[in-house]
């Protein structure tokens, strides 16, 4: 007796053609990598915030959330401003794609510089106990999430400006928009961790 | 059902050999305290139940290799047996069955012997350096501090408790982890550093247990061994009030000048000697010459460390090199120590001549 | 007649020859990159190996007079596991996986052919990085391959061996993330057409689960080598007490990666085993979907016990770790049960492949056994940090993975040269590496029962230990003596007799296209109807020249 089965279930390559595209897969699963990298980041923060006596320690006032907040709110505008250019490129509209991938790319570029401002008046550095550690890794690490998600829009912008792609053909647009979330996603959970909550 | 061969037996009697040793090891340790008893008990039913697994499987594995090996000429498939839901909800339940009864008699020993309680015949806090030991029992009625540690001969410090009483030892680390370990108690704890650990102990009999760090703390970390001795009340209340601190005997008095140079040894919290020689009457210096590996300093005090009367200021911590203090004239025969403020163990005897 | 489905030729054909060199330098054909990553990490393993020399010529005698300064046996120990878990262990089973996963789900290639060749050249990358702290003043890492904060810190270890360590750690663990990546969307995305999930072979599945594995749980420890690097190099403080940092916290995070990092070990050779059985047993593997669902469950419980190599630091939740690591057992408990159902009735062959398959099964027994109690956390106080769990460890990882590892070696060698390997010369390095290792690890057990801790260089005050350490070092010298015939035989075979597409009649996809497989993988692919898609179709060729031979008489 062999061990053949139905032929039922030739469920084959039109299968899984659906669904995700294989450029997408990948990046999602990239995100769910970087997902556990921030976790391992946060976990380290609540981890030591639970043990301290006081937080901030001593000497060391709540930092100020009225400037970050502002930069929230343009990195969270970035996020809709790539929706709308990955929006347009599924409809084909090629112009609206660089138009909206521009914007979003300043708007990116605004709120590094907002952060490397943001870091300059402050009064302790990355040496000043854990407080000082934890704050510039988490906000670092996320800002050169950011940088690296800049140069991947500048690339899609490139390639958008010569034409590369099309209705059909967008897959790294996709992409950076899903990368582009994912970091506006963080920080969004890096400034109600770090600014907001007391 | 084919009757059993005379190699299939040969093999059972193989593995039965096999597992011979692993019977043996039941032996290794005799637990020497109440805690580790009940460890011990624990040890060897799981001991009993993992044998009686291996035992089971290794002789199923053996036995279908010898039933079931391919005789010559057979070309012909055999039953192609795909599953059989029965025995996979069977195969599946006992294990967890088995693990489940372990799990609860673990529980009940963890609670048995991690339970805290409030009555000890002494508390003893234990301190771990890069690399040995110290054993605090706080002051005894002579007002003298019962602080055991490695003497200048380098025999490794023994903890000493009283038999058949309850003994809790408080755990504190301010370098690296260490991690107490006496293979006779059947338990080890580390020593982290900024979390205060502890646990109790009873020891059961009289002896001298052998113990050491089990937690990889850096160069020394085989050599950072000490004991436990089990000894009868009297006894303990007898060395516990005619406790005196051994300090170095520095006889070699015909050195003592006004500067004088004492070596931190490469790597190691270890003065080369332990003295200093110098003269009464006027300022002297006293520098220290570390040899490199670890950081130390070197800072004079009248007496122990802890009743803190500094002589002269300490002098800086550095990781190479030389450093000199200077300090104001001394007394002879008044008790100068020098020490290692990185490396309290890292004491030294300042002998003072007219 | 069965269809036979044929596939247009994706090769691009040679333009010009190239030298074999530089062809293979910049490859991104899976089974090139499949083939480098096995040199390599047999290269790390023979690293390895001599250091392991080291390690247990040391102990042969209580005073430890081979090497004179503790450091360097601390460093040696420290490599050792550096090289044989990073470089030997974890990325032997990438190499097969990229050489056997497309082939097995008859694909052409693996999803990122060119993000597969940077996965492999990371590798080395990364071992140059940590082993060029043998140049450095101080020399290499030397606090163990867990490299406990706050030892690590830099004032306690000073010098460049430990940040190269973290460095070419996190090489590694970029190249092993992008490798999952690669692996899974190749497994979602690539099947052959008929190739469902539940048709897949089993040592697919457990790379896939392998995968999900090191993409969820790496992340966590290269944030954690990453705050330790910035402690050491940039004043951070995340792991020093004295500052308000947490030394538990570096274990937390580095066991959550390294536990699961364990069956990261483990389930690639479980799946290899799983493939061997049924072949040498003529049978399928009994309880196909159950053998899955453990492999899946194994994974799963595998985040939740990270605190079980804790237990002695008093600080975790110690009820809830040891029940969740009881229950490892069971989906353990179910694989063992398959595996001998299926030897169970088989017609069984012992060619090399199947013996090193065996004696895993025994060995990883011991192994398994042995860890049950260290799970128990009163009896985890008395082993934790002994020779027990050295033995234990060693007992999974070389009675488990080792033997799985030889075993895969004389199963594909056929496929990846087209020549059979030696089985006579099989045998005996099978039967000297039995002794070897059980000699080598057994005694281990008892020395750890009586109390010798782990990474010590001397043992001066108990010189009773050292008989049992005598024996242990016979045994490993002996280990170091098997792998002669092993390697003669691998560059022997290279002119051994022609295998053909499939020599052991085995069932999965691999063994469908020629051997060597062509650039493109397959001419042709069967229809698939099962998980054994060539053993159909050989039952129904064979059935076939059967009707024929009876019609034609």
């Amino acid at each position: 007796m062999s061990a053949v089965t139905t032929d039922e279930h030739l469920d084959s390559a039109e299968g899984r053609a659906e669904g995700m595209s294989m450029p997408l897969l990948g990046m999602v699963l990239f995100i769910a990598s970087e997902v556990m990298f921030f976790g391992g980041l946060f976990a380290a923060y609540f981890n030591i915030r639970a043990d301290a006596d006081e937080w901030p320690p001593a000497g060391l006032e709540h930092l100020h959330a009225k400037l970050p907040a502002i930069f929230t709110v343009v990195l969270v505008l970035s996020s809709v401003t790539m929706h709308m250019g990955v929006m347009a490129i599924r409809r084909g509209n090629v112009r609206a794609l660089v138009r909206w991938t521009a914007i979003t790319l300043v708007l990116g570029l605004v709120f590094l510089a907002g952060q490397i401002y943001d870091y300059s008046t402050l009064e302790f550095t990355i040496r000043d106990g854990v407080y000082g550690s934890t704050f510039y890794t988490l906000t670092g690490f996320h800002g050169a999430h950011v940088f690296g998600g800049a140069i991947y829009l500048f690339i899609v912008l490139i390639r958008a400006m010569s034409g590369q792609f099309s209705k059909a053909h967008h897959a790294a647009v996709e992409g950076a928009t899903m990368y582009w979330h994912f970091v506006d996603v963080v920080w969004i959970a890096l400034f109600f961790t770090l600014y907001v909550l007391k | 059902m084919r009757p059993v061969g005379p190699r299939l037996r040969s093999r059972l009697r193989l593995a039965a050999v096999a597992v011979l040793p692993l019977l043996l090891t039941a032996c290794a340790q005799q637990p020497q305290t109440e805690q580790g008893k009940k460890v011990y008990t624990l040890y060897n039913i799981t001991l009993a139940i993992a044998v009686l697994i291996g035992v089971g499987v290794i002789s199923m594995i053996l036995l279908s290799c010898v039933r079931y090996r391919k005789q010559p000429g057979d070309e012909s498939m055999p039953p192609q047996t795909h599953g059989n839901t029965v025995f996979e909800v069977v195969w599946t339940a006992i294990p967890t069955v088995i693990v489940l009864a372990l799990f609860g008699m673990s529980f009940v020993t963890i609670r048995a012997i991690d339970k805290p309680s409030g009555n000890h015949a002494a508390i003893i806090e234990v301190r771990g350096y890069q690399w040995s030991w110290t054993f605090d029992y706080g002051t005894n009625a002579a007002g003298t501090r019962v602080l055991v540690k490695t003497e200048s001969n380098r025999t490794p410090p023994q903890m000493i408790v009283p038999v058949g009483e309850k003994v809790h030892i408080e755990q504190r680390s301010d370098n690296v982890m260490h991690s107490f370990f006496v293979p006779a108690f059947l338990f080890k704890r580390d020593l982290i550093p900024g979390k205060a650990n502890g646990f109790d102990i009873t020891v059961t009999s009289p002896g001298v247990y052998h113990g050491q760090c089990a937690e990889l703390c850096g160069t020394d970390h085989a050599q950072m061994t000490f004991s436990v001795k089990g000894v009868s009340r009297a006894e303990f209340d007898k060395w516990f009030n005619e406790f005196r601190p051994p300090l170095p005997k520095c006889e070699d008095t015909a050195k003592a000048a006004t500067e004088y140079t004492v070596t931190a040894l490469q790597g190691r919290a270890e003065w080369e000697t332990p003295c200093a020689y110098l003269k009464a009457g006027g300022p002297v210096s006293l520098t220290m010459h570390n040899q490199g590996g670890l950081p130390h300093n070197i800072a004079v005090f009248e007496g122990p460390m802890t009743e803190n009367k500094p002589v002269g200021k300490p002098g800086k911590i550095i990781n190479s090199g030389s450093d000199t203090v200077a300090l104001p004239a001394l007394e002879a025969g008044k008790d100068y120590r020098f020490y290692c403020q990185v490396h309290p163990l890292m004491e030294g005897l300042v002998k003072v001549s007219p | 007649m069965t269809t036979v489905a044929s596939r247009p030729s994706h090769a691009t054909p040679a333009p010009k020859k190239r030298s074999k060199i530089v062809d293979y330098l910049t490859t991104t054909d899976h089974k090139k990159i499949g083939v480098m990553y096995l040199y390599f990490s047999f290269f790390a393993f023979l690293v390895g190996g001599m250091l392991a020399l080291g390690v247990r010529a040391q102990l042969a005698t209580p005073g430890g007079t081979m090497i004179e300064d503790p450091d360097t046996y601390n460093a040696l120990f420290t490599m050792h596991a550096s090289a044989m878990l990073f470089f030997f262990i974890i990325p032997i089973w990438a190499g097969w996986g990229n050489y056997i996963v497309p082939l097995q789900i008859g694909a052409l290639d693996m999803a990122y052919p060119r993000i597969n060749a940077l996965s492999f050249w990371l590798l080395p990358a990364g071992f140059v990085t940590m082993f060029s702290g043998y140049l450095m003043k101080g020399g290499p890492a030397q606090a163990g391959w867990t490299e406990y904060p706050p030892l690590t810190a830099a004032r306690f270890m000073p010098g460049y061996g430990t940040d190269l360590w973290i460095v070419g750690l996190l090489l590694v663990g970029i190249s092993s993330t992008l490798g999952a990546i690669n692996f899974m969307v190749t497994i979602f995305k690539m099947r052959a057409p008929g190739m469902t999930m539940f048709r897949m072979p089993v040592f697919t599945w457990n790379i896939l689960v392998t995968s999900i594995l090191t993409l969820l749980a790496l992340p966590v420890l290269t944030s954690a080598l990453i705050m330790l690097f910035i402690d050491r190099n940039y004043g951070g403080s995340f792991f020093d007490p004295g500052v308000g940092g947490n030394a538990i916290l570096w274990q937390n995070l580095f066991w959550f990666y390294s536990h699961p990092a364990v069956y990261i070990m483990i389930l690639p050779a479980f799946g290899l085993i799983s493939e061997v059985i049924p072949v040498f047993s003529r049978k399928p593997l009994f309880g196909y979907k159950a053998f899955v669902f453990a492999t899946i469950a194994i994974g799963g419980l595998g985040f939740s016990v990270w605190a079980h190599h804790m237990f002695a630091t008093g600080q975790v939740l110690l009820p809830f770790f040891a029940l969740m690591t009881a229950f490892i057992a069971v989906p353990t408990g179910v694989k063992f049960f398959n595996w001998i159902a299926t030897l169970w009735q088989g017609k069984i062959t012992f060619e090399s492949p199947m013996l090193f398959a065996i004696g895993f099964l025994t060995m990883f027994l011991i192994g398994g056994l042995n860890g049950m109690f260290t799970a128990s956390p009163p009896v985890d106080y008395a082993l934790h940090d002994t020779y027990w769990v050295v033995a234990h460890i060693h007992d999974v990882l070389f009675g488990g993975s080792v033997f799985a590892v030889f075993s895969s070696f004389y199963f594909w060698y056929p496929k990846v040269t087209g020549r059979m390997m030696d089985d006579k010369l099989g045998k005996v390095h099978f039967w000297i590496t039995f002794v070897g290792f059980n000699l080598a690890f057994f005694p281990m057990h008892m020395l750890g029962l009586e109390g010798m801790p782990r990474r010590i260089a001397s043992y001066s005050a108990n010189p009773q230990w050292a008989f049992l350490n005598k024996i242990s070092t016979l045994g490993a010298f002996i280990i170091g003596v098997s792998i002669f015939p092993f390697v003669y035989n691998l560059w022997k075979s290279r002119k051994g007799p022609i295998a053909g597409n499939d020599p052991w009649k085995a069932n999965s996809l691999e063994w469908w296209t020629s051997s060597p497989p062509p650039v493109h993988n397959f001419d042709s692919l069967p229809q698939i109807r099962s998980e054994r898609p060539v053993l159909d179709e050989r039952l129904q060729r064979e059935a076939e020249a059967a009707l024929a031979k009876g019609a034609s008489a």
